[in-house]
């Protein structure tokens, strides 16, 4: 029989199974996997050089050039709330303080109400390419992707990649930055790369938009002239901790 | 605000919500900053975790040619399911941090490249995504190379990664 409402030591199912905790519901925990709310990689908007820097929990790597840029992403972790276990005497189903606190008789999590768990508010699909954008151009475009629930700003789902030598898809996970160009524009020797373009899904003022962070260097003897956006599939999802 | 645990015995329903109407209840989404939980929200969760280790090879420029960049794919394991699921993950104590593998990751840059000209220098780097196919969840690495043009010395030198994946519930993709 099916409850519309059913909780026992080491399960809780409601609203006639919609919200069931045999499912392992991403919990935020600084143990956990990363889930991007922004940008990772930061650029400055030198017309030949640009600086470049990632900087994910604490690690860092940048590109040397004539100034550097900063920032920080926003990166939270979660995990499966299973991979928390509590002692003996917090075990079973606790109400207290309207929190609701479901553990496995051996002590495994399958709810705390306490902790923030990940929620998909909306899904939004569909294609773009990105502008081309001409030799020695710089910016920064953000292309709205559609609208999305207030408060809403953290993006997971993916977008499809078509391996250049298989021709096979690959769905890579959308959060943080994609470096999708990556070439020195030059024809002469010397270590450092000009034409750059990074892309992020990312939400700004209530949009989903695809970030466009483009340096299409315009150096001297140069190999290309514009540099040509690739068309992207993508599955959205936005979401916020609750 | 007072913090207030409702249910339904009816709809099975279930909220955590702070104030004193009942809105969050009856509409979550449209008040999603005043909820604490609710049974009616789409949740995320994480259906298999994988650990393992990998190592991806040297890199020269008989493998990537000078001004060029490649892209090499790396399984890590069969999933085994009919579509492509939504993954997320960490690397383990990857130059002492746990890395989350968010978006392009740069792994190593060829430190001969370094110089301090206005130039700008380090252009030979290495990156790497998650990501996954019909069959399994693979790392997407691009490589380029603006140091070499000739010889066999490794840019980037074989490295190792500690990985933990997470496959979630989400279907990512279903067509190959």
């Amino acid at each position: 029989m099916t409850y519309a409402l059913d909780m026992e030591v080491g399960r809780m199912t409601a609203a006639d199974g919609k919200f069931d905790t045999d499912k392992d519901y991403l919990t935020m925990r600084d143990s956990g996997y990363g889930i991007a709310g922004g940008v990772t990689w930061f650029f400055t908007n030198h017309n030949n050089h640009p600086g470049a820097r990632y900087s994910v929990n604490g690690y860092v790597m940048y590109k040397q050039a004539n100034t550097q840029p900063t920032g920080n992403a926003e990166v939270v972790l979660a995990e499966g709330a299973s991979s928390r276990v509590l002692p003996f005497n917090q075990r079973g189903i606790t109400i207290q303080d309207n929190n609701i606190l479901i553990t496995r008789s051996d002590g495994t999590v399958v709810l705390d109400t306490n902790e923030k768990m990940f929620v998909i508010t909306d899904t939004i699909t569909g294609n773009v390419t990105p502008p081309t954008r001409s030799l020695g151009s710089n910016g920064v475009q953000n292309i709205s992707l559609g609208s999305v629930t207030p408060g809403s700003n953290f993006v997971i789902g993916n977008l499809t990649f078509t391996h250049p030598s298989t021709g096979i898809k690959k769905y890579m996970n959308a959060g943080g930055t994609f470096i999708s160009t990556w070439y020195k524009n030059s024809i002469y020797a010397g270590p450092s790369v000009n034409g750059i373009r990074a892309l992020t899904f990312m939400v700004v003022s209530n949009q989903l938009v695809m970030r466009d962070n483009y340096n299409n260097g315009n150096s001297s003897g140069s190999i290309y002239g514009n540099m040509v956006g690739q068309n992207i599939t993508y599955n959205i999802h936005v979401g916020r901790f609750v | 605000m007072p913090k207030v645990l409702q249910a339904s015995g009816v709809t099975g329903k279930v909220a955590i919500y702070e104030g004193t109407s009942e809105e969050p209840f009856t509409t979550p989404l449209s008040n999603i900053d005043k909820l604490y939980f609710h049974s009616d929200l789409n949740y995320v969760s994480a259906a298999d975790k994988v650990t393992g280790t990998y190592t991806i090879p040297a890199r020269n420029q008989t493998i990537v040619p000078y001004k060029n960049g490649l892209w090499f794919e790396h399984v890590l394991f069969p999933h085994g399911r009919p579509y492509a699921p939504f993954t997320i993950g960490k690397l383990i104590n990857y130059k002492s941090v746990t890395l989350p593998l968010v978006g392009s990751i740069p792994l190593q840059m060829d430190k001969i490249s370094l110089d301090n000209g206005t130039g700008g220098n380090a252009g030979t780097w290495q990156f790497i995504a998650l990501a996954s196919d019909l069959t399994n969840v693979v790392l997407m690495e691009y490589a380029y190379n603006v140091s070499d043009d000739y010889g066999t010395r490794n840019f980037f030198e074989p490295i190792t990664l500690n990985y933990e994946i997470v496959v979630t519930d989400l279907v990512a993709g279903t067509t190959a």
